[in-house]
């Protein structure tokens, strides 16, 4: 009977740890929050090397006409535009170190160091080519602008890579906007023009258009 | 021009005789499967007569104002459908400041996109870099890799271009292959050809309107379509090629693609001012573009065989970042404005108002609308002169209002005159005519009198030398001085004497 009793309550317990174990795992595999607790990054300790970098030009252009914003680790920005821009020249700002790190984990989200780029835009094109033989509206932007973002970072924990490593990535996408108007609900796409109007909004803070460098 | 480029140009200028054509441009719609397609202006049906589209401003747009002007002036280059050739103008030529992108340049671009024409080279769609995206447009092929031969020529983008299985999406002009000239009365389906079999001469590839193949077609000013992608800061291209106008005017031959049916439209761009919506809307919203896009939707007409598409949403976008400048000058109105040096109410150049209204060498403008003529005396051939030779007295070959004078012969910059010989007429250095060039008969090859004649009027009449004439008693004392003095060559005795 007493055997029986404690049975019980061992049963109890572990039914209890088990349940505890299982609303933890889920809650950490459901919300990136939970993840800060382990980095899934570090910044790298050369602060000459940019950890982030954003280059953009317009496609209409024959010639050189990309404007740069490169964010260091120590949290140092340098934004570069070209002659026929408002506030042309070079620019330079400080932000916090907090600022950096989800700056790039912005960037990590949207596939920086992961994303296969030219075959995503590949299949999105694909998509909507097959849409268009259906006889739907269609649609395009012409003249888009190129954007290329930059990644550098060290212990970088892949989801797909069970030893963490250091990432130095490129990633060049041309028609970034069109390919959000051909496909609106690529989580990918989004993240990636979401990025990019985030850095955009950052220079146009720190180095207004109609400031003197 | 290089030795090893004027070699080929000669060595190819034979097949070039009859090897330009005229390409016809390209739609937004066409793609690798289809490339066919054509896009229709927003509101297309099917139906002929005319088809307006109206255009507008966004009136919450930055620089709403400042935009009104190019966009009026758009309006009137879309529907004039001119072609022209030199429309590149670039430093002193126009009015658009160092490092300043021309909003109506790029403006126009882009509504060329949203009333359906495509880029006419392979541009940055393609994925490919510098010069290489200068080829005229097509798709890249079973190959799936754009082949990129220049040809003979050696320049990209010309109709002897190598492009293997590049599916051309080109509509050129059967009978030429210019893109820089609009020869043909009628552009449709008879006159043009998308189909690579229907080229003329030895041509292998549509041509299209690029600036660094101008000297191929003998376009001697700088050239390029506006549908070509690859601008410059500071330069000025506000005006239509015959590649931009034979697309506009291709599409506008309807569904069946033949001139004088009932299903032809023209095209006519309407400007609405500002306004919250309208078929083809303006705007600078930098969400939307980092410089300038045009975002275009699209349907087909008719059932799925069709090969037409019409637009039916239309938005062009620019970017405030830019040091734009937006033009306050409408060149062709005849009034002066801003800049322009004169405005004689047209835009063609060589009546001594250029086609951005300055005025041109050797011509003198004045007036509204202005009114140009030819300044005689500055050493330049303009206009209706024949000559100039920095002056304007008459009687040395240019007369005072630079016209050849009667028998003479004017060449060069500034002019030299001299007389023509074998005119009968004696001008400049000549001292004889006698209305031919043979000497021997007094007045020689080059119109000089000859030695011992004489030649007299116009044309010269020569007389050969005259004997003097003498007494007969003078002659008979000669001819015994002479019997005399031969007696005494003769004799012994004096020839011993000498000896």
């Amino acid at each position: 009977m007493r055997l029986r009793i404690r049975h019980k309550r061992l049963l109890g317990f572990l039914s209890l740890q088990v349940g505890a174990a299982l609303v933890a795992g889920t809650l950490l595999s459901a919300a990136p929050a939970f993840a800060q607790e382990s980095p899934r990054f570090k910044l790298p300790t050369d602060s000459s090397v940019p950890v982030l970098v954003m280059r953009q030009w317009p496609t209409e252009f024959a010639e050189s006409a990309a404007q740069e914003l490169r964010i260091f680790a120590d949290g140092r920005c340098t934004l570069k535009r070209p002659p026929m821009m408002r506030g042309a020249g070079d620019h330079v700002w400080t932000i916090s170190q907090a600022e950096v790190k989800r700056l790039v984990a912005q960037g990590l989200d949207a596939g920086l160091a992961d994303l296969d780029a030219r075959k995503h835009r590949a299949q999105i094109r694909t998509r909507a080519a097959a849409s268009a033989a259906d006889g739907g509206v269609q649609s395009l932007r012409l003249d888009d602008d190129t954007v290329e973002f930059e990644i550098a970072i060290d212990d970088y924990r892949s989801p797909r890579e069970n030893s963490p490593g250091n990432v130095r990535r490129k990633i060049e996408w041309r028609g970034l906007r069109s390919d959000r108007q051909r496909a609106p609900t690529d989580g990918s796409v989004r993240l990636l023009n979401e990025l990019r109007d985030e850095l955009d909004a950052l220079g146009r803070v720190h180095a207004p258009v109609d400031a003197q460098p | 021009m290089s030795q090893l480029r004027l070699t080929l140009l000669l060595e190819a200028g034979a097949l070039m005789l009859f090897a330009v054509s005229a390409t016809g441009g390209v739609f937004v719609s066409a793609t690798e499967s289809d490339p066919a397609r054509i896009l229709h202006p927003t509101g297309y049906t099917g139906s002929g007569g005319t088809l307006t589209v109206d255009i507008c401003i966004d009136s919450a747009s930055p620089n709403a104002a400042a935009m009104e002007l190019s966009v009026q002036n758009i309006v009137a280059t879309v529907n004039a459908r001119e072609a022209h050739i030199g429309n590149l103008w670039s430093g002193t030529t126009n009015n658009v400041p160092a490092s300043s992108p021309d909003f109506e340049s790029v403006a126009l671009h882009e509504v060329g996109h949203c009333i359906g024409l495509a880029h006419s080279n392979l541009a940055s769609e393609s994925g490919l870099s510098g010069g290489d995206r200068d080829f005229a447009k097509s798709a890249d092929g079973a190959d799936n890799t754009y082949d990129l031969g220049r040809g003979l020529d050696n320049h990209r983008a010309t109709g002897d271009d190598l492009r293997d299985d590049d599916t051309s999406y080109h509509y050129f002009d059967q009978s030429t292959n210019d893109p820089y000239r609009l020869t043909a009365s009628v552009v449709d389906s008879t006159t043009y050809s998308r189909n690579l079999a229907n080229l003329p001469g030895i041509d292998t590839y549509p041509a299209s309107a690029d600036r660094y193949n101008n000297s191929d077609y003998s376009v001697l000013q700088s050239t390029e379509a506006v549908m070509n992608q690859g601008t410059f800061f500071d330069e000025e291209q506000r005006l239509m090629t015959a590649d931009d106008v034979s697309a506009i005017r291709y599409a506008m031959s309807g569904l069946d693609e033949i001139e004088g049916t009932s299903d032809d439209y023209t095209l006519q761009l309407n400007y609405v001012g500002l306004a919250s919506s309208c078929d083809l809307k303006l705007d600078f919203d930098n969400a939307q573009t980092g410089f300038a896009v045009c975002s275009v939707s699209w349907q087909r007409i008719g059932n799925p065989t069709s090969k037409h598409d019409r637009i039916t949403s239309a938005n062009v976008y620019f970017n405030t970042g830019y040091s734009w400048f937006f033009n306050d000058e409408t060149c062709g109105n005849g009034t002066l404005e801003g800049t322009e040096q004169c405005d004689d109410g047209g835009v063609s150049g060589g009546d001594g108002c250029d086609q951005t209204c300055n005025v041109e060498s050797g011509w003198l403008c004045s007036g509204e609308p202005s009114s140009c003529g030819e300044v005689c005396g500055d050493g330049l051939i303009v206009g209706a002169e024949t000559c100039d030779d920095s002056g304007t007295t008459s009687g040395d070959g240019c007369d005072a209002f630079c016209a050849v004078e009667s028998g003479w012969l004017c060449s060069g910059e500034p002019s030299s005159c001299d007389g023509i010989c074998g005119d009968g007429l004696i001008r400049g250095s000549e001292t004889c005519d006698d209305a031919g060039t043979t000497s021997g008969d007094g007045c020689d090859s080059v119109c000089q009198i000859e030695l011992t004649w004489t030649c007299v009027g116009e044309p010269s009449v020569c007389t050969p030398p005259v004997v003097p004439a003498v007494s007969v008693s003078l002659r008979w004392f000669l001819i015994l001085a002479l019997v005399g003095l031969a007696a005494m060559t003769l004799s012994p005795s004096v020839r011993r004497r000498s000896a």
